[in-house]
C-alpha cells in the first residue's frame, strides 16, 4: 500500500504535488483552527450520553442515533489525551476530515481528470460544512472518508482485478462506515452500484464473477457491522437501529414535504463558504461536470449519476427524508465534478495558455477559500447541529455564582454545549433539573442566534412571571443572554 | 446521432409558442395564484413533483446516460412491440384492454355503485325512460323522494339533457350497466387511436392510444356512470371521422363521413350540449378550412348539419314535451335563469365575476397537471417541453390546441365548479393533453437526438410505472384508485341485498339520511327551492329550523310558497353562544343549549343511533306502476322523523322498515334494514 501511494506520488509532476500539498495545508489549516470552535449540541450529546460514559454504556446504549458507535470508541480513546477536552473528541474526526482532502484528489486522479482531482481536492479543502463535521466530535468525516476510499478500491477492482485484499479492504471499510453511522448505507449502496455499473461495462456478462465478489463484500461489511452493534442489539432489539423514530418511514405527503426542503438545505449549505450565487455557479458546473462525465469520466459511468440513482432507490425504499447532513459524504465528487470546469475551460483556444498554471490555480482557489471561510467566519454563521457559542462562558460564571436553590432553564440547543462546559468548569450539573419544588431562583439562559428572547421563553411557558420575578439580566456572552428571575414572595 | 445544429436551431412555430405560453401561464404562473387558497395546495403539489420526479424520473434519465447497450435499445424494443399487430388488432387490444381494467375498476373502486349525485339523478332518469315516459307525474309526498339535481315538482325527472339517461337506459336494457361506460371507453380509446394514426403517424397514435389506456382519470371516469364518459367516445368518434372524411376524394364516403359527424354531435348534444357546441365549433372552423380548399365538400357539410340536427332533436323534443320550450332546459327549470353562462349572481346568490371565471380557468388548467395522468411531473410540464420542441405544427395540431382552448374557455363562463376526478367539465378535452404528453418523447427525440432518444421514452416509460406501481398515497394512480375506493362507502352498500336479508315485502322502507339531509328535504318539503333551502339551512340555526318547518307542515291550506315564506320567517339565525351544540353531522350549526326541542333533540339522537344514508340508493330501487306512481312491493322512502306519518295515509298498510349504515370492525359499510321504530331519546352514541 505504502508502495503504491509512494509510485503514486512519483508518478505525479513537481507542480501537481506541490499543489496537492498547498491544497492540503490549506484544507488542514481550516481544520485545525475550527478545533477551536465551541462545543456544538449534538457533539455535546454524544459526550454526555456515550463517549463521558462507562464503557459499557457507550457500547451498548443508544436511546437515539446520536451514537456513532465507532466514533464513540475513537472518541473515548483520544478523550484522555485532553483531558476530555473539544479538540481530544474531535481528534478523531478531524484526522479523518484532513484525509478527505487527499482522498478526494486520489478519487479524483482514479476517476476523473488531474485538473479535476485538483480543483475538486481545492473545493472540498475549504468546504464549510465538510470542516466543520472535520472538527465535529461525530462520525461523518469517518463516512465521507469511507465512501472516498471505497471508491479508491472500487477503482483498483477495475483496473488490477478483483482480489482478495481489494475485497477484505472494501469490507472493512464499508463495516467501519457503518459502524460509525448507519447511515454509511447511501454511500455504499452509491460505491457498490457504481462499481457493479463499472464492472458490467468493462465485462459484460464475464462480470458475473466480480459481481458475486462484490455482493459478498457488501453482505460482509454488513454482517461484520452488525457483529459491532451486537451489544446494542441485545440490549435493545434490532428496532433500535431500525424502527427509531428518526428513521422510520413517513407518510408519503409527509416524505415528500420535507425532502423537498431537506434538498434545498442540503444544496445551500454545500454552498458554503461562497455566497449563494457562487455556490450556484459551481452548482451548474458540477451540473455541467457531470452532463460531459461520459467524456471526461474515465470509468464511463458517472459516479455521481449511480451514487444519484443508488440513493433514489433507497429513498424511495425507505420514504423517510434524513438531515441534509447525510449526504455530505457526495460532496467530494460533486465537489470533484465541478473541477472538471477546469479542463472544459482550457479546452478552448483563448484559455489554453493557463493550462500550466492550473495547479497553481488550484491552490490559489482552496487558499482563497479558506481565507474567504475566516473572512466571513462561515463557520460561525453555519448552525448546523446546533450551536451556543457563549456556552464556555456562562457554564464558568454558573460555576462561581450559582447558588443552591438556582435552577438552569436552557432550552434546545443550549442545553447539551452548557452542560458538557459545566461539568469541564467543576459547575454542579444538578442545577439543569433542579425540581420546581425547591427552585428559588430561575436562571433563564437564552441563544439569540435562535430568536430566543425573553418575550419568547414568556410566550412559549418557558418563564412563569406569576410564580419568578422580576426578572434581570445577569450575562451576555457571544450569542447567548442569562437572565436572572427570584421566586416570589407570595409563591414562596 | 444528436440531430445536426441546424435542426436543433430551427424556430419553434408561432402556434405551439403561444399554446406554451398560455399553459404555462393558466397552468403554473400567475394565473394560479388567482385561486383562492391556492398557495398550500401549490406548495404540496411542488413537493411531490420535485419529491418523486426526483426519485423516479430523475435516476431513469441518468441510467439513460449511461453506456448500456440494453438500456438504449429498450425503447426501441418497445417500439418493436407496439408496432407488431396490425392496426385493427392493435385496436382491439387498446380497447379489450381498456375495458378490462375499467370494468376491474367499476368493481373495485365503485362496487357498480353510482357514487355521485349526477349518476344517481340520471339512473332514476333512465328508469323513468325504460318507463316509457319522459317523466313521472310528481308524487305527492315528493320531499320523500326528492334527490339533488332531480326536477320533482309538476313533474319528476332528473334536470340533465335526455342524452345521458338514454344511454343509461341502453345499460339498463342490458342488466350489467356497469359495463356500458367501460365499453364506450374501450371504444373510444380506439377511436382515439385510429384520429391519432391518421394525424400524427401510426407509432405515435399507439402511444397515444397506450397512454389514454393507461391514464387513471380515464379508467376511472370510464368505470362510472358520468355523462362525459358518452360524451369522449362521440367527440373521438367525431374526430376519427373527421381524419378519414379529411382523406377520403369521393363523394360517398365522404357523405357517409361527413353525416356520421353530424349525426355524433347531435348526439352529443343530448347529452352536454355545451361540449358539442365546442367540438361543433373547432371541427367547423377545421372543415371550412378544408372547404376553401376544396369547395366541391360543401354537400358534405349541409348532410352535417342536417344529420346534426336530426341527432339533437330527441333532446329538443324531450324538452318541448317536459319543460315547454324545446330551448328550455330542465337545467333552468331547477335553478332558474342564473343558470345560465356568463357573469351574473348564480343560482347560490354569489356573483360569478371575469375574475372568478379566470380563477376557475387556472384552476382547472392547474388540475389537469396532477390529475390526467398522476405522473411523478407535471402534466402540463411534459406536454409543453413537446411544444416547445415542434419544428412544425399541423392544423391536427391547431384543432386539438382550439378544442383545448375552446373548451376551456366555455367552463370557465360556467358559474358551477365542477369536480370528480379532477376538472371535470374539461374530461372532453383530457385527451388532448394525452395527445401532447405521448408525443412529447418523439418531439424531443427529433429536435435533439442523441441521447433523447432514447431517454426521453424511457422517462416516459418510468413515469407510468412510477404512477401505477409505486403506491406513494394519495399521490399516483395507485393512490387516485384507492383515494375512489374510500370515498362515499355509503354509496356502495349493498340495499337491496339488506332489504331481501330483513324479509321485507309490501313494506315501506325509511331510508335513514343525515340530520342535515333531512332538515334540507323538509325545507323543500314546505316550498323552498333547491338554493333556497341551502341558504336557509347554511344560515339558521338547525333546531330553528326544525321548528319552522314543522310549524308550517301543520298548515297544510296554505301554498307552497306561502308555507315557505311562513318557515323562512321562523327561521332563527345561526349565531353561536359560549358553547354551541357540536353535532355529530358536521353540518348542523346549533346556537346553544337553549336552541334544543325535544324534536331536535330527537332528531340528534337518531344521528346518534342510526348512520347516515343516500336516500338515492333507495330510489334506484323504487317499483314505479303503471300509471307512473310508486307502488310495488318495497317502496323506499327517506326517513324524515315525525314527518313520517305524512305517509301513514298512502302507506299504512303496509310495514314499515328502517334503513341505515353501520360500520364493521374492520371499517367497511354496510346497510341494515330492521322494523320501523321510532328513536330512542336516550340512545347511545355510535361509536
Amino acid at each position: 500500500m505504502i508502495a503504491a501511494i509512494r509510485s503514486w506520488w512519483r508518478n505525479e509532476d513537481l507542480p501537481t504535488r506541490l499543489a496537492l500539498l498547498g491544497i492540503v495545508l490549506a484544507g488542514g489549516v481550516a481544520r485545525f483552527s475550527a478545533l477551536a470552535q465551541p462545543m456544538r449540541y449534538d457533539e455535546s450529546v454524544t459526550y454526555l450520553y456515550f463517549v463521558g460514559r462507562s464503557w459499557a454504556t457507550a457500547i451498548t446504549a443508544y436511546p437515539f442515533p446520536n451514537n456513532h458507535l465507532l466514533y464513540t470508541v475513537m472518541a473515548k480513546l483520544a478523550a484522555p489525551l485532553g483531558g476530555g477536552a473539544p479538540w481530544a473528541l474531535r481528534l478523531p474526526a478531524f484526522i479523518a476530515g484532513v484525509a478527505v482532502v487527499p482522498l478526494t484528489f486520489a478519487v479524483g486522479r482514479a476517476l476523473f481528470t488531474r485538473t479535476g482531482a485538483l480543483f475538486g481536492a481545492a473545493l472540498t479543502a475549504a468546504s464549510t460544512p465538510l470542516i466543520l463535521y472535520s472538527a465535529n466530535a461525530r462520525g461523518y468525516a469517518f463516512v465521507i472518508a469511507a465512501y472516498l476510499i471505497l471508491l479508491l478500491v472500487g477503482a483498483r477492482v477495475r483496473h488490477e482485478g478483483a482480489r482478495c485484499c481489494e475485497w477484505i479492504t472494501f469490507t472493512v471499510v464499508a463495516a467501519a462506515g457503518l459502524a460509525a453511522i448507519p447511515i454509511m448505507l447511501y454511500p455504499l449502496a452509491a460505491a457498490a452500484f457504481w462499481l457493479a455499473l463499472v464492472l458490467l461495462v468493462d465485462r459484460g456478462r464475464r462480470a458475473w464473477r466480480a459481481l458475486a465478489g462484490l455482493a459478498a463484500a457488501v453482505a460482509a461489511a454488513v454482517g461484520l457491522a452488525l457483529l459491532a452493534y451486537l451489544p446494542i442489539i441485545a440490549a435493545h432489539g434490532i428496532g433500535a437501529l431500525v424502527a427509531n423514530r428518526f428513521v422510520q418511514a413517513s407518510a408519503w405527503p409527509q416524505f415528500f414535504a420535507q425532502l423537498t426542503p431537506s434538498l434545498g438545505e442540503m444544496l445551500a449549505s454545500w454552498a458554503q463558504p461562497y455566497s449563494l450565487v457562487v455556490g450556484g455557479l459551481l452548482g451548474v458546473a458540477a451540473a455541467a461536470g457531470v452532463v460531459r462525465s461520459t467524456r471526461v469520466s474515465r470509468e464511463g459511468v458517472s459516479v455521481v449519476l449511480a451514487a444519484y440513482v443508488a440513493c433514489a432507490v433507497l429513498l424511495l425504499v425507505s420514504h423517510r427524508a434524513p438531515f441534509a447532513r447525510t449526504w455530505l459524504w457526495a460532496l467530494p465528487v460533486v465537489a470533484l465534478s465541478a473541477g472538471t470546469l477546469g479542463d472544459a475551460l482550457v479546452a478552448g483556444p483563448r484559455l489554453r495558455i493557463l493550462t500550466p498554471y492550473l495547479p497553481a490555480i488550484a491552490t490559489a482557489v482552496a487558499v482563497a477559500g479558506v481565507a474567504w471561510g475566516f473572512a466571513t467566519d462561515a463557520l460561525g454563521a453555519m448552525h448546523e447541529s446546533g450551536t451556543f457559542a457563549g456556552a464556555e462562558q456562562v457554564a464558568e460564571a454558573l460555576a462561581t455564582q450559582a447558588q443552591h436553590g438556582d435552577r438552569v432553564l436552557a432550552p434546545i440547543p443550549s442545553n447539551a454545549p452548557l452542560q458538557y462546559y459545566m461539568l469541564r468548569a467543576g459547575a454542579d450539573t444538578a442545577l439543569l433539573s433542579t425540581p420546581d419544588s425547591v427552585t428559588t431562583r430561575e436562571i433563564i439562559v437564552l441563544n439569540a442566534a435562535y430568536g430566543q428572547t425573553l418575550s419568547w421563553a414568556i410566550a412559549t411557558g418557558m418563564v412563569d412571571t406569576a410564580r419568578f420575578g422580576p426578572i434581570a439580566p445577569a450575562l451576555h456572552a457571544a450569542d447567548g443572554n442569562v437572565y436572572v428571575a427570584e421566586r416570589r414572595e407570595r409563591d414562596r | 446521432m444528436t440531430a445536426p445544429a441546424t435542426e436543433r436551431r430551427a424556430p419553434v412555430p408561432a402556434l405551439a409558442v403561444a399554446a406554451a405560453v398560455l399553459l404555462i401561464a393558466i397552468g403554473f404562473y400567475p394565473l394560479p395564484l388567482l385561486m383562492p387558497g391556492h398557495a398550500a395546495i401549490a406548495r404540496q403539489n411542488l413537493y411531490y413533483w420535485v419529491g418523486a420526479g426526483t426519485l423516479t424520473l430523475g435516476p431513469v434519465l441518468a441510467l439513460a446516460a449511461m453506456p448500456f447497450a440494453w438500456v438504449r435499445a429498450l425503447p426501441a424494443r418497445a417500439a418493436r412491440l407496439l408496432g407488431r399487430p396490425g392496426p385493427l388488432a392493435f385496436a382491439l387490444i387498446v380497447g379489450v384492454a381498456f375495458a378490462v381494467l375499467s370494468a376491474a375498476l367499476a368493481y373495485y373502486a365503485y362496487h357498480f355503485a353510482p357514487i355521485t349525485e349526477d349518476e344517481i339523478a340520471q339512473l332514476w332518469h333512465a328508469r323513468i325512460l325504460l318507463h316509457g315516459r319522459l317523466a313521472l307525474p310528481a308524487d305527492p309526498n315528493f320531499e320523500f323522494f326528492a334527490v339533488d339535481n332531480v326536477i320533482d315538482r309538476g313533474a319528476w325527472l332528473s334536470q340533465f339533457p335526455i342524452g345521458g339517461p338514454l344511454v343509461l337506459a341502453l345499460g339498463q336494457l342490458t342488466r350489467v350497466p356497469w359495463l356500458l361506460d367501460p365499453l364506450l371507453g374501450a371504444f373510444t380509446a380506439a377511436a382515439l387511436y385510429h384520429f391519432c394514426r391518421r394525424a400524427f403517424g401510426e407509432m405515435q397514435g399507439r402511444a397515444i392510444a397506450v397512454l389514454f389506456t393507461l391514464a387513471p382519470v380515464t379508467l376511472l371516469m370510464s368505470a362510472s356512470y358520468m355523462n362525459h364518459v358518452p360524451v369522449l367516445f362521440l367527440a373521438m368518434g367525431t374526430l376519427a371521422l373527421l381524419a378519414e372524411w379529411d382523406r377520403a376524394t369521393t363523394l360517398r364516403p365522404r357523405l357517409l363521413l361527413a353525416g356520421g359527424m353530424g349525426l355524433a354531435v347531435g348526439f352529443m348534444a343530448t347529452i352536454r350540449p355545451l361540449d358539442a357546441v365546442v367540438v361543433a365549433a373547432c371541427v367547423g372552423v377545421f372543415q371550412l378550412a378544408v372547404l376553401r380548399r376544396d369547395p366541391g365538400r360543401w354537400r358534405d357539410l349541409l348532410l352535417e348539419i342536417v344529420l346534426g340536427v336530426v341527432g339533437v332533436a330527441p333532446l329538443l323534443y324531450a324538452n318541448w314535451a317536459t319543460t315547454g320550450g324545446v330551448f328550455h332546459f330542465a337545467y333552468e327549470v331547477m335553478w332558474g335563469p342564473a343558470h345560465r353562462l356568463g357573469f351574473h349572481v348564480d343560482p347560490q346568490g354569489r356573483p360569478y365575476t371575469p375574475l372568478a371565471a379566470l380563477a376557475r380557468a387556472a384552476k382547472y388548467t392547474d388540475e389537469l397537471n396532477i390529475f390526467v395522468l398522476q405522473w411523478p411531473v407535471p402534466a402540463l410540464l411534459v406536454a409543453i417541453a413537446g411544444l416547445v420542441s415542434m419544428r412544425r405544427t399541423t392544423r391536427w395540431d391547431a384543432l386539438l390546441l382550439g378544442l383545448l382552448g375552446a373548451q376551456l374557455v366555455a367552463y370557465a363562463l360556467y358559474w358551477h365548479d365542477g369536480e370528480f376526478l379532477g376538472p371535470r367539465f374539461l374530461y372532453t378535452v383530457m385527451p388532448v393533453v394525452i395527445v401532447l404528453v405521448a408525443r412529447t418523447p418523439f418531439l424531443l427525440a427529433d429536435r435533439w437526438g442523441g441521447y433523447w432518444r432514447h431517454a426521453a421514452p424511457l422517462g416516459a416509460l418510468a413515469c407510468i410505472a412510477a404512477a401505477w406501481l409505486m403506491p406513494m398515497g394519495p399521490y399516483g394512480a395507485i393512490g387516485m384508485v384507492r383515494q375512489v375506493h374510500a370515498t362515499r362507502p355509503t354509496f356502495k352498500v349493498d340495499l337491496a341485498a339488506a332489504t331481501r336479508a330483513a324479509g321485507a315485502h309490501h313494506a315501506l322502507v325509511f331510508v335513514h339520511e343525515s340530520f342535515s339531509g333531512r332538515l334540507l328535504r323538509r325545507l323543500w318539503g314546505v316550498g323552498f327551492t333547491r338554493t333556497g333551502a341551502a341558504q336557509a339551512f347554511a344560515h339558521g340555526d338547525a333546531c330553528s329550523v326544525l321548528s319552522a318547518v314543522q310549524q308550517a307542515e301543520a298548515d297544510t291550506n296554505q301554498s307552497l310558497s306561502d308555507r315557505a315564506a311562513f318557515a323562512a320567517e321562523r327561521i332563527a339565525t345561526y349565531a353561536p353562544g359560549a358553547a354551541p351544540i357540536r353535532a355529530l353531522d358536521p353540518a348542523i350549526h346549533i346556537s346553544s343549549e337553549l336552541s334544543l326541542t325535544p324534536d331536535c333533540k330527537a332528531a340528534l339522537a337518531s344521528d346518534a343511533r342510526y348512520g347516515s344514508l343516500p336516500f338515492g340508493l333507495g330510489l334506484l330501487l323504487e317499483p314505479i306502476g303503471p300509471d307512473g306512481r310508486l307502488d310495488g312491493d318495497v317502496v323506499y322512502a327517506a326517513d324524515l322523523d315525525d314527518r313520517n306519518d305524512a305517509l301513514r295515509s298512502r302507506f299504512g298498510d303496509r310495514t314499515w322498515y328502517r334503513a341505515w349504515a353501520e360500520a364493521a370492525p374492520d371499517g367497511s359499510v354496510h346497510a341494515v334494514v330492521a322494523r320501523y321504530a321510532a328513536p330512542p331519546l336516550d340512545a347511545a352514541p355510535r361509536p
